[in-house]
């Protein structure tokens, strides 16, 4: 057995483990990141390395479920346990002091016949927010400023379900046609006094067309909608009886409505599409090229009071984003392979009676990863990767009078090494440096509240931080003789902020474990 | 190929019809703090047209405080009458406009130097200050005479702090702010009647306060006088609370309290009881804990219209008035009449121990408290009540 298929299954788990945490917890924000997310990149940072040839298709750079069915994937059932953390003082405001999420997933897949395949995936989540300050509106990263929090900080627990299925089907020799739902409903509650609770409820589903023109050359479609709700409840508690329950309702960066006030109810309704195409070129199964382009626009609309619901606000976003992913396997030893992206969304947020702009946002960003895989053996093989990333926020809050503009320029290197130890024994290893200096920051504030000066201008700083990240990753795969195959993966990451004061000294540490049982299906 | 070509008609259903599913709008043109915000302040008493030939108030002082923030920022208005405001949010404003008419500008137009005539803002408190439009905001201000002798200075209903669910301690506090002594006898305290069971609300009634809750001073006409910038407290129980609630106040002392002789309702006998002209319910004279509004008045309570079950006050008899909501900024939940008090005060939650008490202000070196029949403007939140005491003092 090769390294190159030994390794299939848990590459194939942790990048679709990746994809799902992306498009369901954080959803759609992945496409291109929010408001200090660049500084937060998911766990796992992606290695070209170990990606297959027949893995670069576009159900995967895509998210066309047309193409399930010629995704390489092997059919198994999978069971996976992932335990995540991220904690640390380097971070925004808005950001916890600690994120903590344990999840049990369970998922399979399996080809109905030859022009069938069905996936799906169910998991239990729980996640903890630690030391959270004030805010209690759960998504932070989308770049919302209706938020919604009080005086207190403390830990707030979700617990949720999430669920995943997915089905494609060949129709006639040269079409394709997939559909895909993703669902996620959770519950949190801050374990603090006022202690409020909160629901959510998102769904996203894609439908998908595949046209195989010929041999080399494949058009994809695909569309996808979704819809998240959030509802955030105060109520009177025994605690907070003979205490002060203060609200803040912000509007953007600064000057928060504050209210002394033990109820309110907030629901919020996020609504969104996105369109794409794919084109994708192969040559003879050891060069392919996948390039892939999409927009779309989403609407958040934001009220309070559960009786008679009043405006709280409305934003609005379009964004687009192109990609080319390539691989090309130059002979037994050589592999290339090629990421690059570029991405814009822009973002304004009204007043909730008026004709009034409030926001207006726009972020860009571009990214280009280039990959070489050396194979010493058939036993063991090294990457070496190396990569530009520039992300470029512009934020203008006229609510607070505040700007802010800037560019970040990051460089990442990464080197990996895959042995196989035996029959039953494979490890990874994986270490990754990456630098980020900002250039040409431009930051504007008007009259300032204590609010703002104290606590939220770290929302800020933090966008306009130079970092550098070091991280690594360890994978042990054990294959017995019969039962399945078992995966530990740990992975650490540290992110430490550069020739700034206001982070001096601080850090941010994640710490990612997955342990994944497969078992094929015969 | 059907399944294709459907197919494919879903999927181009999907793209072209997403964006007209979502219902996007386009982005505003308006931009928050970078349109001035105008008002137009217009005389309706022809003064200002007398003396220079437009209706527009110059000089007058503006006081506008956004309803959201609470922030308050003072203008003048130019010599047009008109108030451009830069930097400001769109929002709902409680607006103070007064313009002070000298004795000279009074001889001009009427031949006679009469003193304290001002110009105010008396039908129209809250406006919509908002950065997409264009027009300015028009303020009509009428001539008015001297103020109202007696306001109500301070109230007191949320209950201590600490111990649990004690409520005896209400109070309502008027302040004698003429330089004569006042007589408070059968003036008439009255609790503005509204119901969110029923969902009555008589804010819109154009002549009369109704309530279900009146009660009277005592007295014959001059047995209880107010001497000058004097307070009076009419406590619901007027005993040392502190004996059953230690963070509460000492209320034995005070002027006036309210007695239910048909309740089990606490009667301190040094203390002088009001009568209660009307009140079926409850054991004691009870005011809301978070928000509720109350009416001083002064009519013969003969003379008191009597409709389902409560009694009309007309405003022309009303001396002051004060509203405390829950929220103070949502001035739609308001039952009192703008004319009488155009904003609220309050924001204070139950047995947290906090008062609220009017703003005190000092005129030709004279302790007054401001009156500007906005309690959004004139009141404000303080830590502990002060019967019979302003906290500034």
């Amino acid at each position: 057995m090769s390294g190159k298929q030994r390794n299939k299954p848990i590459e194939k788990q942790y990048s679709r483990s990746k994809m799902k945490k992306i498009a369901i917890l954080l959803c759609l924000a992945a496409w291109l990141p929010a408001p200090g997310q660049i500084l937060q990149v998911p766990m796992n940072p992606a290695s070209l390395m170990t990606t297959e040839i027949a893995e670069i298709n576009p159900y995967r750079c895509a998210d066309n479920p047309a193409f399930l069915l010629l995704d390489p994937g092997q059919e198994a059932l999978t069971l996976r346990s992932q335990f995540y953390q991220n904690e640390g003082a380097f971070r925004s405001f808005l950001t916890p002091d600690q994120v903590r999420i344990l999840q049990q997933s369970a998922s399979g897949k399996k080809h109905l016949s030859k022009t069938q395949v069905f996936s799906g995936a169910f998991g239990f989540q729980k996640e903890i927010r630690g030391g959270w300050d004030w805010i209690a509106s759960k998504d932070i990263t989308s770049g919302n400023p209706f938020l919604l929090g009080d005086s207190t900080s403390g830990d707030t627990h979700y617990d949720g379900i999430v669920m995943n299925a997915a089905y494609a089907q060949r129709i006639g020799r040269a079409f394709l046609l997939g559909t895909e739902i993703d669902y996620f409903v959770d519950e949190g509650l801050k374990k603090v006094s006022p202690k409020p609770r909160s629901q959510h409820r998102e769904i996203q589903a894609s439908v998908g067309l595949g046209w195989l023109f010929s041999r080399s050359l494949q058009f994809g479609l695909q569309s996808s909608l979704f819809d998240r709700s959030e509802e955030i409840t105060y109520s009177e508690d025994k605690e907070s009886m003979d205490r002060e329950t203060i609200l803040f309702k912000f509007r953007g960066f600064d000057y928060p409505q504050v209210l002394r006030k033990k109820t309110e109810t907030r629901l919020s309704e996020h609504r969104g599409y996105t369109s794409g195409a794919s084109i994708t070129w192969s040559k003879a199964e050891n060069a392919v090229i996948v390039a892939e382009g999409g927009w779309g626009q989403e609407k958040m609309t934001v009220k309070d009071n559960v009786l008679t619901p009043l405006p709280e606000g409305y934003w609005q976003a379009k964004r687009w984003h192109a990609s080319l992913e390539a691989g090309w396997e130059l002979n037994d030893q050589h592999g290339v392979r090629l990421h690059t992206a570029l991405a814009e969304r822009r973002l304004w947020a009204r007043h909730p009676l008026y004709r009034v702009r409030l926001h207006k946002n726009r972020e860009q960003t571009a990214e280009s990863i280039l990959a070489w895989r050396y194979a010493h053996s058939a036993l063991s093989r090294f990457s070496f990767e190396g990569g530009w990333i520039r992300h470029k926020p512009e934020i203008q809050d006229y609510y607070s009078d505040i700007a802010l503009q800037t560019k970040t320029d990051s460089w990442l290197l990464q080197i990996g090494w895959q042995q196989i130890w035996t029959t039953e024994l494979c490890t990874a290893f994986r270490l990754g440096y990456e630098n980020g200096r900002n250039s040409d920051p431009f930051y504007f504030a008007g009259s300032e509240s204590d609010i703002y000066t104290d606590y939220r201008i770290a929302d800020l700083l933090y966008l306009i931080s130079d970092f550098s990240r070091q991280w690594g990753q360890l994978t042990v795969e054990i294959t017995p003789k019969s039962g399945g195959t078992i995966a530990l993966q740990a992975t650490a990451m540290v992110t430490e902020p550069m020739g700034t004061t206001t982070f001096g000294g601080q850090d941010r540490l994640d710490i990612d474990i997955n342990l994944i049982y497969t078992l094929p299906i015969q | 190929m059907r399944w294709f070509i459907t197919a494919v008609l879903c999927i181009a259903t999907i793209w072209l019809g997403c964006s007209d599913l979502l219902e996007p709008e386009e982005m505003p043109v308006a931009v928050e703090r970078h349109t001035p915000l105008k008002i137009y302040l217009q005389d309706q008493s022809g003064y200002m047209q007398a003396l220079y030939g437009t209706d527009g108030v110059r000089g007058a002082q503006v006081l506008l405080k956004s309803n959201r923030l609470q922030q308050e920022n003072r203008f003048t208005a130019d010599t047009t009458g008109l108030v451009v405001a830069y930097g400001l949010i769109s929002d709902t404003y409680l607006i103070s406009a007064s313009r002070e008419m000298t004795p000279d500008e009074m001889e001009q137009i009427t031949g006679q130097a009469t003193a304290q005539i001002r110009l105010i803002n008396a039908t129209k408190g809250l406006i919509d200050l908002r950065a997409d439009q264009v027009d300015a905001v028009q303020v009509p201000l009428f001539a008015v005479a001297g103020g109202s002798p007696l306001v109500i200075s301070e109230i007191y209903g949320c209950g201590p702090l600490g111990s649990g669910l004690y409520f005896h301690d209400k109070y309502v506090e008027i302040f004698n702010q003429s330089n004569e002594t006042v007589y408070l006898d059968s003036l008439l305290i009255a609790v503005v009647y509204a119901s969110s069971y029923t969902g009555e609300n008589f804010i819109d009634d154009p002549e009369y306060v109704h309530s279900s809750n009146v009660w009277m001073f005592p007295g014959k006409g001059r047995d209880y006088p107010l001497e000058p910038g004097h307070f009076a407290v009419c406590a619901a129980d007027g005993i040392d609370h502190r004996n059953n609630a230690p963070k509460s106040v000492d209320l034995s002392g005070v002027r006036f309290e309210f007695y239910k002789r048909d309740a089990p309702d606490i009667d301190n006998p040094a203390v002088p009881n009001m009568q209660r002209i009307l009140q079926d319910s409850g054991y004691d004279w009870l005011i809301g804990g978070e928000q509720d509004a109350l009416v001083l008045a002064k009519i013969s309570v003969d003379s008191l219209g009597f409709r389902n079950g409560r009694l009309l006050i007309p405003y022309t008899h009303i001396l002051d008035g004060v509203e405390y909501l829950e929220d103070p900024s949502r001035l739609d939940k308001k039952t009192l009449n703008p004319q009488i008090d155009a904003g609220s005060t309050g924001g204070i939650e139950f047995y947290t121990g906090k008062s609220m008490e009017r703003i005190a202000v000092q005129v030709n070196n004279r302790f007054l408290l401001k009156d500007d029949n906005n309690s959004s403007l004139d009141f404000r939140v303080i830590d502990h009540p002060t019967p019979e005491f302003h906290h500034s003092e």
